[in-house]
């Protein structure tokens, strides 16, 4: 999950690092909005090899759905 | 004996949106959120009253002023675009006469859009196996802000304008390579013009929109076909390197259609593509549609990015959903 998250604001360049716990809610990320839903949809593919779909990610409430979401789509393949 | 690419030449409308324009349009947007965004600092933008068939008598004139090509040679006219002149006739029949060129031509449509360049460079070489022609131009490109809502920041931020040349002739030596092709229809609402299709019933919200976008409305689902790329480029590369015998090290430049700064590079990574070896060109152009790989195979050959005897894998990919990618060696 600390990895993840490193992950996800490494790639997150206006997101200022620390501020992501796994609790926190996406929709509370200042200007958070579809072009951070496109990045991780890209971070899952080429960190994690695992295809999102949009609407899979449009049902993430927090991080920790997101992790969820991978960990998920990783074990059923 | 066989196909070969000859000479490219491309043309750029003149007017320019850069960031600091869109910012005015969109206040919520700095100059630098929109770059941050979208990796681009500025797109050519056709005038008004501009579409890909007047772009096209001004390609096509320039590149008979740039090459050594004569119009009286010119045996076939591929013309790719999805706005074409009319329903009918085809645009490719009125350019035929506009260009002046010979009346005992070919000359087709081909409405494609990001993939369209690939599919006329594979219709261009059957054409020369097919001994039907072999001197063929093709002209590819688009207009595709004519699609865009105004109030489509995602949209606005990202296309541009462009059109392109290119000869294809039956030459001793060919470079023009194996190609692989692909399309999936059912994944056509991911990106699709909305309102083009006179069955769609039309209620009063649409109405309005139809009526302000004469040539329907470009809807993209940015996660759909950010997905649809990571999942066919990758795949069609490896086909097309296992059609020609070849291995990943053999290739010296990767050009891909200019979808988006996230899409190429995301394929760069997933590929495992050195950055000297991957160009993109997205910055200064926007996705100009079937004009991006001709523009880049320009650009690169300026840059000395690609040299004589390199071999370069092209790919398109987007709208249908359609793909395709050959091996061209310079």
């Amino acid at each position: 999950m600390r990895e993840f998250i490193q992950k996800l604001e490494a790639e997150f360049e206006d997101i200022p690092k620390g501020t992501l716990t796994p609790s926190t809610k996406l929709k509370d990320i200042e200007g958070w909005g579809s072009m951070h839903a496109l990045i991780v949809l890209a971070l899952a593919d080429t960190e994690y090899n695992v295809a999102l779909k949009g609407e899979e990610l449009k049902k993430a409430e927090s991080i920790q759905d997101l992790f969820d979401l991978i960990q998920q789509k990783k074990a059923s393949k | 004996m066989g196909a070969s690419i000859k000479a490219i030449s491309c043309y750029l409308p003149e007017k320019i949106l850069d960031n600091d324009e869109l910012s005015k349009i969109f206040p919520e947007y700095s100059s630098e959120i929109i770059f941050k965004r979208s990796g681009i600092l500025e797109r050519h933008v056709a005038a008004p009253n501009e579409i890909p068939f007047d772009l096209a008598i001004k390609t096509a004139e320039k590149f008979f002023s740039e090459h050594n090509i004569a119009r009286k040679d010119i045996d076939f006219l591929i013309f790719c675009s999805l706005i074409r002149e009319r329903q009918a006739p085809t645009t490719a029949c009125l350019l035929q006469n506009k260009l002046g060129l010979s009346t005992n031509i070919g000359a087709i449509d081909v409405p494609m859009g990001c993939s369209g360049y690939i599919y006329s460079l594979a219709l261009a070489k059957s054409l020369i196996y097919g001994g039907i022609a072999k001197n063929i131009l093709i002209l590819a490109g688009d207009t595709t802000t004519k699609f865009l809502h105004p109030e489509d920041h995602t949209l606005r931020f990202l296309i541009g304008d462009g059109m392109t040349a290119t000869s294809v002739q039956y030459t001793s030596e060919e470079n023009i390579n194996s190609f692989v092709l692909g399309n999936d229809g059912a994944g056509a609402e991911s990106l699709i013009i909305k309102g083009s299709n006179p069955r769609e019933t039309i209620t009063p919200e649409k109405d309005i929109e139809t009526t302000a976008m004469p040539y329907g409305k470009l809807i993209m689902d940015n996660a759909d076909v950010l997905s649809f790329a990571l999942k066919v480029v990758p795949q069609m590369v490896n086909e097309l390197l296992q059609k020609e015998h070849l291995a990943m090290k053999d290739i010296d430049l990767f050009i891909f259609h200019q979808a988006s700064r996230l899409v190429l590079e995301t394929l760069c990574k997933k590929m495992n593509i050195a950055e000297e070896k991957f160009f993109v060109n997205i910055q200064h152009l926007g996705n100009t549609s079937s004009a991006t790989i001709p523009i880049a195979i320009a650009d690169a050959i300026t840059a000395e990015r690609a040299k004589k005897g390199d071999k370069i894998v092209i790919a398109g990919f987007g709208i249908g959903l359609s793909w395709g990618s050959t091996i061209i060696t310079l």
